[in-house]
This record gives C-alpha cells, sequence and structure tokens, in this order.
C-alpha cells in the first residue's frame, strides 16, 4: 500500500496491546465460522472448529460474520422454487409460482424471492438422521422447516385475501451439455420440475 | 547459541512485520472511494426493498416477525425491525435508513453516518434471514469496515465543508493508522471469503470435473444472458471452472506479491463481471469489486480519479 508514511506509527504499549488482542479475535471470528461450515459433513463437526466456534460465535453472530461462503458450492445444482395454490373464500383457486423473473422487477428483487424459495428447501429436515442425533435437534429442524412455511403460507393467504393456501417445493433440474447438444434446448421443459415431498402437503398437489 | 540469535531475529522481524502491516498510516483516498461505492451499493439494496416494503418487514412479511425472533434467539442478534408493526413508523424508518445511505455516498457527517449505517444494514439482515445471499454478507462487511476510518476524509462533502472554513492553502488528506487498519481488515476479509469459497468448491464433484460452469450458467434461474452456445466448447467450460477453484483458492496468497496482484485482481473483473452480466447478479458482483479496490493503492486511486474527473471536464467544456 502507498502511503504518506512508510513506517509504522509507535502507540502507547497498552493501546498497541489492546489493539492487537481485538484485532486477533476479530479475524479469528472471520475465519472460524467458515472453517467450521467447511467441516461439517452433515450432522458431523470437527471437534477443533466445534471448540473454535463456540468462542466467537456470540461475536460473530452478532456482527453478521457467521458465513460459509460458499458460493455455488460445493456444485452448481438445480434451482429450488415454490409452487402454491391459492384457494379464494368463492372457492375459486389459482396456482402461482416462485420466484417469477416477469413479474418480479427490477432483478435483485426477483433475486430476494429466489432466495426465499431456496432457504425453504434449506430448512427441509433430511428423510433420514443419524441415530445418534439428539431427538431436540431433529424435531427443532422440523419446527423450523414448519414455522417457515407457516410463515410464507400465512403470508400468501393475507396477500390473496384467500380461504387457504398450499404449498409445495419444487426442484427446477438442470440439463447436462451432452442433453444439450443432443436436442434438449428448453431449460424451462415441464419434465425438468419436480415436485419434491412433504407428506403433509403431498395430499394436496394438483 | 547462533540458533538462539536467529530465533530472536525471527521473532524481532516478525513483530515489526505485524506492526508495519497494521500501524503504517495510510492516505485515505481508496477507502474513500469504497465508502461511496458501498453507499451506492447499500442505498441501492436497501430501495429495492421499497418495491414491496410491507411484504417484506410488515406485519403479514413472508418471514413473520415472530418467525425471524425464533430463528435469532440465543444468537445475540438483534433488529430494530422486529419491534416495529406500524406501517407507518415502517416506511418512516426505512426513508430515514435510506436518506443516511445518501448522506454516506456523499461523505456528509460521514463518522456518524458510516456507523448508523451499519447499524441499519445489519438490522435489516437479521430481520430478513432467508432473503439474503452474499451481497448482503458483503454490504455489511464493507459497512462495518468504514466505521473504523475517517471515510469521509477525502470525495466527500465534510472534506470540502473542512477546506472551505479553512482560509490557508488546502492541505492534502492526512494518512491515518484507523484508514490502514479498516483497509488490511478488508483485505483480509476478502481472503477468508475466496479461501473458503474456493475450499468450498474443492468439495463438489462438478468443480473437479469440469462441469461446474455449465451448470452455473445454463441454469434458468439465475442466466440472464443466454450461454448456452458453450454446450459444444468443452474445453473453454472446463478451462473457466478450473481457473475459477484455483483462484478462488490461491487469491489469499496471490494478492499480496506485487507482481501477481494486476493478474489476481483482473481475474476478479473477468469473474464478477461474468457473474454480474450472465448470471443476473449485477449487485453482487458489484459488491465484490468494490472490495477488491482494497487491494488498490490510494496513490493509484487518486490519479485515476484525477485523470477521470480531468476527462469529464474537458468532455463539459
Amino acid at each position: 500500500m502507498a502511503s504518506a508514511a512508510t513506517s509504522p506509527v509507535t502507540l502507547p504499549p497498552r493501546i498497541k496491546w489492546l489493539l492487537n488482542l481485538v484485532l486477533i479475535f476479530h479475524l479469528a471470528a472471520i475465519f472460524i465460522p467458515p472453517f467450521t461450515f467447511a467441516t461439517r459433513t452433515g450432522y458431523e463437526i470437527s471437534p477443533l472448529a466445534e471448540v473454535g466456534f463456540s468462542i466467537v460465535q456470540p461475536y460473530a453472530n452478532a456482527m453478521f460474520l457467521n458465513h460459509g461462503y460458499a458460493f455455488f458450492a460445493p456444485n452448481a445444482g438445480p434451482s429450488h422454487l415454490v409452487e402454491y395454490e391459492v384457494e379464494f373464500k368463492n372457492g375459486e383457486k389459482t396456482t402461482q409460482r416462485f420466484p417469477d423473473l416477469e413479474s418480479q422487477w427490477p432483478r435483485l428483487f426477483y433475486h430476494r424471492h429466489l432466495m426465499l424459495a431456496e432457504w425453504l428447501h434449506s430448512t427441509f429436515p433430511p428423510a433420514t438422521t443419524p441415530a445418534w442425533v439428539p431427538a431436540e435437534e431433529k424435531e427443532l429442524r422440523q419446527e423450523i422447516y414448519d414455522r417457515v412455511e407457516s410463515s410464507f403460507r400465512e403470508h400468501l393467504r393475507h396477500q390473496y385475501d384467500a380461504q387457504q393456501v398450499t404449498l409445495w417445493r419444487l426442484e427446477h433440474q438442470l440439463i447436462a451439455p451432452e442433453e444439450y447438444l443432443q436436442g434438449q434446448r428448453d431449460l424451462h421443459a415441464p419434465q425438468l420440475y419436480r415436485v419434491l415431498p412433504r407428506k403433509p402437503v403431498q395430499e394436496n398437489l394438483p | 547459541m547462533n540458533r538462539q540469535l536467529s530465533l530472536t531475529n525471527w521473532t524481532s522481524e516478525g513483530h515489526l512485520g505485524w506492526d508495519q502491516f497494521w500501524f503504517t498510516p495510510t492516505a485515505p483516498q481508496t477507502f474513500a472511494l469504497i465508502r461511496i461505492l458501498t453507499g451506492v451499493m447499500l442505498f441501492y439494496t436497501h430501495l429495492v426493498w421499497t418495491v414491496d416494503l410491507e411484504a417484506f418487514l410488515g406485519p403479514h412479511s413472508w418471514i413473520s416477525t415472530d418467525t425471524s425472533r425464533f430463528l435469532q434467539r440465543d444468537h445475540y442478534t438483534w433488529s430494530y425491525l422486529w419491534y416495529i408493526r406500524s406501517p407507518a413508523l415502517l416506511w418512516t424508518t426505512h426513508l430515514v435508513g435510506l436518506v443516511i445511505f445518501g448522506m454516506l455516498t456523499v461523505g456528509m457527517y460521514s463518522r456518524i453516518t458510516s456507523i448508523l449505517s451499519w447499524c441499519i444494514a445489519i438490522s435489516y439482515c437479521h430481520r430478513l434471514e432467508g432473503a439474503l445471499f452474499g451481497l448482503d454478507q458483503l454490504n455489511v462487511m464493507l459497512a462495518m469496515y468504514l466505521m473504523i476510518g475517517p471515510s469521509g476524509a477525502c470525495y466527500s462533502i465534510d472534506r470540502w465543508r473542512s477546506t472551505r472554513r479553512k482560509t490557508a492553502k488546502v492541505s492534502l488528506p492526512k494518512s491515518a493508522i484507523s484508514t490502514n487498519i479498516a483497509t488490511r481488515c478488508i483485505q483480509l476479509h476478502l481472503c477468508a471469503i475466496y479461501l473458503f469459497g474456493g475450499i468450498g468448491k474443492m468439495r463438489g464433484a462438478d468443480w473437479w470435473n469440469g462441469s461446474a460452469s455449465w451448470f452455473a450458467l445454463a441454469n434458468p434461474e439465475y442466466q440472464s444472458i443466454d450461454m448456452t452456445w458453450l454446450a459444444s466448447h468443452h474445453l473453454i467450460l472446463s478451462a473457466m471452472t478450473h481457473t475459477t477453484v484455483f483462484w478462488e483458492t490461491f487469491y489469499c496468497l496471490l494478492i499480496w506479491p506485487r507482481l501477481t496482484r494486476p493478474l489476481v485482481l483482473l481475474m476478479a473483473i473477468l469473474v464478477h463481471g461474468g457473474i454480474a452480466l450472465c448470471m443476473g447478479m449485477i449487485t453482487f458482483g458489484c459488491v465484490m469489486l468494490i472490495a477488491n479496490l482494497a487491494f488498490i493503492s490510494p496513490h493509484t486511486t487518486d490519479r485515476f480519479l484525477s485523470w477521470f474527473w480531468r476527462g469529464r471536464a474537458g468532455d463539459q467544456s
């Protein structure tokens, strides 16, 4: 870095020590959360990362530093959308989907809806969990999903002044380059959309 | 004895290196440019919530206040938006927030507005979990470091007002340790982001077999420019994939030497420019490039902006 002065300023020792400690702790809070995220495999986590994370977690959470930075990782996989059926008070029904590029503009506004749909999918509890995972943790995962889904449904019910809203997750599968070259050019072909299971919702699927 | 001496030398050199890295005063030009661009990003990012503010923050929002608080319980987080129930108050605080971001951008009361901007940005993030992505992480990161240094020391209304008050010859903006600490924090934070971005990709088969770039470009939910013509160009796709992984992983090493820094920054422009143009994430691409400015020296920033404004003045005359 070019600067007017090229040598460090001499600070009072106590201030310098304090500054050093703050800097080291802050750097730890930058590096440990993504490290912890990287060591996670399913429910398992590196014990070392877990200890480090427990130290920096309050600060990292409060300062919004608790991120994995795994953009398009580990794989640039399929997108997840939300489809919902609105049942009005007069009995009429309509089915919609979000995110929707046609109606959601500007692009960042569309992207917010894409993130909501992806988030709902990410909170969905896995079908199987190892036996050693405490029951409370499994219940918590289910509760998080239920709360998020219920919040989405309540929002949509209010938005449409509807009697009832049913929603389900959709996976928009991607086409491999080989399939594309073999003539499957439509990235929005109906067969690429797969309804993801969830028992209570599954019964209401169209 | 010799071993003890070399260990002492090594320790004192390390100590000096640490001091030089953190406590050498730095001129504020680059930091001030980051303030302007971050201010614009914060303003635009929050302006977009205005499109349907109540759907995201109102009483019947996508993520209700109760859900948000449940998700953030025991997380040591806080958001003033949790306590706002009235739509009128919500709109008022939102508009005040936009004004503060505007003031930060132009450098008006920068010391205060930088702190307020961070408080506002982080409150939105803690309230809106689920609707966020990398853009928000970077916005808050930059806002956090803008609080540390004198971001309004130049290219600002603060600077203009202080020079107007002085009758003496206008002095150059002062170098400061706090500017250096803030800039160093942005640099190291960016290194962590890229390192773990690279490590995350290394866990995926698609990033190793060379197909990840295709799947990112052929994802209809992200696509903003049709790049599927690359389907038959396997070498280009795999080169893009592997280059991205290696560039991200080794960014934290290659950004420091003067020899490799321009190349690494050029790659940043290509990668983030590509994401912005082809994958519809203009804001994310821009904010990553803004953070990368931390590696541009204040002297270079000053020269570039002087040239830019001279050019603009020439256009107008």
